[in-house]
Formats: C-alpha cells, sequence, structure tokens
C-alpha cells in the first residue's frame, strides 16, 4: 500500500511525521513487514531522532546551520537557504525503511520520524509504502 | 479607403498585452537569467537602489520604487532622472563606498538613449552596479553596464509608441525584486512562482474586458476629439500612470498634456481656462489613502465644467456627469500589480483620439498609414537629440 501526503512547513522547521505514518499502518493493517518513507525533496530531510525535548532538535537545526551555513560561496546561485540546503539534505537523507513488527514501526521509545525543512516554508510531499512480509 | 480608427498600434499594442504577458514573464523570472545578472553575492552588496530612465522608464521606475522598497531590504530606493545623477550628484551624494552598491537599475528599451548611457557611465566610473534592463543585447548601454538584462520581449509589427516595453520593463523590475527579495530572505522560496501566477492572472484578466473597455474609450474618443488639453491626475503609485498616459497623449495627439496629485491640481491646474475643452483624467482606487481627496478632485472638475474620466477598479458614485471605466482587480495581496494595466483605458483613448481626429504620431508619421514621414523636422539629426547628445557627467 502506498500513501502520499501533504505537510505545510515553516522555516527551518521540524515537523513530526511519526503519528501520521502510524495511522497509515493501522490502516493497513499490515501486522509484520516493512514500511519505507520517502521525501522527494532535495532541499528537505528526513530524521529519526528524539522527539521528547524539542530543544535537540533546536541543536541538530543550529549545528547544521554552523557546520552547512547560509553562505553566498556555493557554486549554485539559486539562494543560499537552496544551497545550503541541499548539502544538508543529502547529508541527513530523504528516506528510511523501518521494520513493522505486531502491527507497529520498531522505533526506539524515544525515536520519532521528522521532516527537516531547509528551504521553507513550504508545502512538502512525503510518500509512506507499507509491505507485508509474505 | 480610410483607415479603421480601431485599428491602430497603440491600441493594437493593448489588446496583445494579455496575449504576450506568459512569454514575458517567463522570460524575466528565468531562473538561469536572473543568477547571472544577480549572483548571490551581488545581491547581498546592494545596500540602496537608484532606479533611473527618460521618458516612459521614468514612470517605470515610479511604479516600481515601492516593490523594491518591499521585498527587498535595502536601505532605500530612490528614483532619479538621468541628468540628476550624472550632473548633479557627487560619489558621496549617491552613496559609494561599499562593492556593488547603489545598483544603478538603467531603464532604455532601446538602450541607445544617450542619458542613460551618461548614467551608466558615471555608475561604471564610480564602481557602483550599474545594471540596464533593455531590449538591445548590442546597444550601448548594454555595452557600458556591467550587466545587462535583457527582456527579448516578443516582436510586434508597429508597436509604437512604446507600451508592450513598458510592460516588459515594469517585469523586469518586478523579477529583480524577486530575485532579491528571495536571496535576501525576505520571500519565501514558492514566492517567484505565486507572482508569476498572480502578474499572468491579472494581466490576462483584461483580455476578456478589452472590448468593453475599448468600446468605452472609442465612444469618448468622439466626443473628446478635438480637445487639445488633457489632464491626467493621480496620487501615490497612480502618479506614475498619470505621467505615462500624459506621454501617451503628447506622443499620439500632440496635444498639451499635464500630469498632477489630485491636491496640486486643485492649486494649479483647476484654474486653466475653458475648462469644457480640457479631458481631464483621474486614477482613483479605494484602497488608496487620498481616496477622499481623488473624490473631492472629481467633484470639483466636474462642478468647473470638465469632462471628466474616472479610471478606477471598484464601483462609487463620483458624480453626475463623471465617465468612469472599471477595470479588473488585481488578485487579492497584489495591489502593487494594478500599474501594470492601469494605464491602459487612457492608451486606448489617446490612439482612437489620435486616429478619429487624423493627428500624427510624433508629428512625423502619416494619419491612417503610419509611415514616417521621411523628412519630418522631429526626427532630423542634430534637431532630435535623445540618442546622440553630448556625453558628459561629473564626479
Amino acid at each position: 500500500m502506498i500513501y502520499r501526503r501533504q505537510i505545510r512547513t515553516a522555516f527551518n522547521g521540524y515537523p513530526s511525521i511519526t503519528e501520521d505514518v502510524n495511522g497509515c499502518l493501522a490502516e493497513s493493517g499490515v501486522q509484520e513487514g516493512y514500511c519505507c518513507i520517502m521525501i522527494p525533496h532535495s532541499t528537505a530531510a528526513l530524521a529519526i531522532t528524539s522527539f521528547w525535548d524539542p530543544r535537540g532538535l533546536d541543536d541538530l537545526v543550529d549545528e547544521l546551520g554552523r557546520n552547512i551555513p547560509t553562505r553566498v560561496s556555493y557554486r549554485n546561485q539559486t539562494s543560499p537557504y537552496d544551497a545550503s540546503g541541499h548539502v544538508k539534505s543529502v547529508l541527513l537523507g530523504s528516506t528510511a525503511m523501518l521494520p513493522i513488527h505486531n502491527g507497529k514501526l520498531v522505533l526506539g521509545s524515544s525515536q520519532g520520524l521528522v521532516l527537516m525543512e531547509f528551504d521553507g516554508p513550504r508545502t512538502r510531499n512525503y510518500t509512506i509504502m507499507i509491505q507485508a512480509a509474505d | 479607403m480610410k483607415q479603421n480608427p480601431k485599428d491602430n498600434p497603440i491600441c493594437n499594442q493593448v489588446y496583445s498585452l494579455p496575449d504576450m504577458i506568459e512569454e514575458q514573464v517567463k522570460l524575466c523570472f528565468s531562473p538561469e537569467q536572473l543568477e547571472e545578472i544577480l549572483p548571490v553575492s551581488a545581491c547581498f552588496d546592494i545596500r540602496k537602489v537608484l532606479i533611473t530612465g527618460c521618458g516612459d522608464s521614468l514612470a517605470v521606475a515610479g511604479n516600481m520604487k515601492p516593490i523594491i522598497e518591499k521585498f527587498c531590504d535595502v536601505m532605500s530606493c530612490k528614483v532619479l532622472d538621468p541628468v540628476t545623477f550624472t550632473r548633479y550628484m557627487s560619489k558621496g551624494d549617491i552613496g559609494i563606498g561599499e562593492p556593488n552598491s547603489p545598483l544603478v537599475l538603467s531603464i532604455s528599451a532601446g538602450g541607445e538613449t544617450s542619458r542613460v548611457v551618461e548614467v551608466l557611465e558615471k555608475a561604471s566610473e564610480l564602481k557602483a552596479f550599474p545594471l540596464v534592463i533593455t531590449n538591445n543585447a548590442n546597444s550601448s548601454c548594454a555595452k557600458k553596464a556591467k550587466k545587462s538584462f535583457i527582456m527579448k520581449t516578443p516582436k510586434m509589427a508597429n508597436d509604437f509608441p512604446g507600451l508592450r516595453s513598458y510592460l516588459a520593463n515594469m517585469i523586469g523590475i518586478i523579477s529583480i525584486a524577486c530575485r532579491l527579495g528571495l536571496v535576501r530572505g525576505v520571500l519565501q522560496p514558492e514566492e517567484p512562482q505565486i507572482w508569476q501566477e498572480a502578474i499572468n492572472t491579472y494581466v490576462k484578466s483584461f483580455g476578456p474586458e478589452m472590448a468593453r473597455i475599448s468600446d468605452a474609450m472609442f465612444s469618448l474618443a468622439e466626443e473628446w476629439k478635438d480637445f487639445r488639453r488633457f489632464d491626467f491626475i493621480g496620487d501615490g503609485v497612480s502618479l506614475n500612470s498619470a505621467l505615462f498616459s500624459q506621454e501617451k497623449f503628447y506622443e499620439c495627439t500632440g496635444s498639451i498634456s499635464c500630469y498632477n496629485d489630485s491636491e496640486d491640481w486643485c492649486h494649479i491646474d483647476y484654474f486653466m481656462k475653458n475648462p469644457e475643452t480640457v479631458g481631464t483624467i483621474f486614477y482613483a482606487y479605494q484602497d488608496h489613502p487620498s481616496y477622499s481627496r481623488i473624490k473631492e478632485s472629481i467633484g470639483s472638475a466636474a462642478k468647473i465644467g470638465r469632462p471628466v474620466l474616472v479610471i478606477t477598479d471598484r464601483e462609487d458614485d463620483f458624480g453626475e456627469g463623471v465617465k468612469v471605466i472599471c477595470l479588473p482587480q488585481t488578485p487579492a495581496g497584489f495591489e502593487w500589480l494594478r500599474p501594470l494595466m492601469d494605464y491602459t483605458p487612457a492608451a486606448l483613448l489617446a490612439g482612437y483620439i489620435s486616429a478619429l481626429a487624423e493627428r500624427q504620431y510624433f508629428n512625423s508619421f502619416e494619419a491612417g498609414t503610419y509611415l514616417r514621414i521621411e523628412d519630418s523636422k522631429f526626427f532630423a539629426p542634430g534637431t532630435m537629440t535623445l540618442k546622440d547628445s553630448k556625453i558628459e557627467y561629473i564626479l
């Protein structure tokens, strides 16, 4: 089963999509299998990280900004946000493949799926594919 | 056989605007071209913007100043006539001191206007950022500028006096404002697309309305064709549409034409003799802060016997005897696009009056055929000096 979703992001936003993915999984009825999540954008990324303390996500955004700043010297001349966003997106990645066991995503108790926005605000898409094991 | 008065160069251009807009917008918003003329580093260098040009181009500049101010995060944006820039302003007045600033946006559709060449030479000499907006990549202006933004306006036969280039130059500056705003973080990444759609929607909305507007202007031209004096009144940014309309009336009809704001009109132009022979055209928009003053002035004009036309985009009661032409509205939030099209009724009126009264464009083109009179003194070298005026600037 494939589910296509849209979300409106904020500037440097990091909305959680965990609840939505869990909802799709419940709707699918799959108990054992795999879930693939894909973000089809080159200036956004998908991260698996803790959702308990939003300051940790602020740290992630800040550190990415410090290491890959929005400077003027990128060869990509679209805009500093766009150019640095491409680099950040590649480094973090834009897909995740998670096991499904007993009808749940196999994630740590503090782990969640977060869409990282590097060139927003924008409307972003993501795709969830759920595959039963047999 | 007499030429159909509705078939004339200026009216044909007005009719063509909704059809040309999509291509022009696409050309101007081309990321490749914008990135080439305004690299990211240059976008951040720019502290101040000066916009200049002659004739129609100065009206373009006035219309676009608020857009630069609103979206580009620059310290200031000024509109200057070229002579002020080249002969009256010192390096300090201009604000020289940092690389690539000020951005001197110079507009010349043909690219050969001496005063604009002069602006570009001085701006280069001062190490500012001279950028020309032109249709002529091989022109003197293009050669003098640090960067040339080539409009590539789709060509049509008899496109004079320039109307398509007027619209194209405004689109060019809007795309520059969009580029600066995007790079400097004022605009969101989706906004270039939203702006392009808003421009296309607004200009195209005139297509289905064109026959109505044109018929109204033709009827008015039949009433006003023998007038030799016209006043154009607009406040705020509409003053530039008033200026552009005045220019078209000079070019097409050779009549005395003035433009002013609604306050000064009451102080000065109000006193013109024989008011019943002065065509008086107001730009009146309800969202303008001075709308109440404009309405007072419209009332005054009507009461002293002026034949009055009001150009607006919302119906209102402007008083007895006042003719009103209501234009399509801009998309919500894009009121600043209004100057792209609100001059069109006045341009149509100029074209129809010229045709009905059998006047010559620029005193030099045969009425009806629009063929240039070969020995016209108005275009004689050394007499008409727009392109061969002495280049001179003071640093």
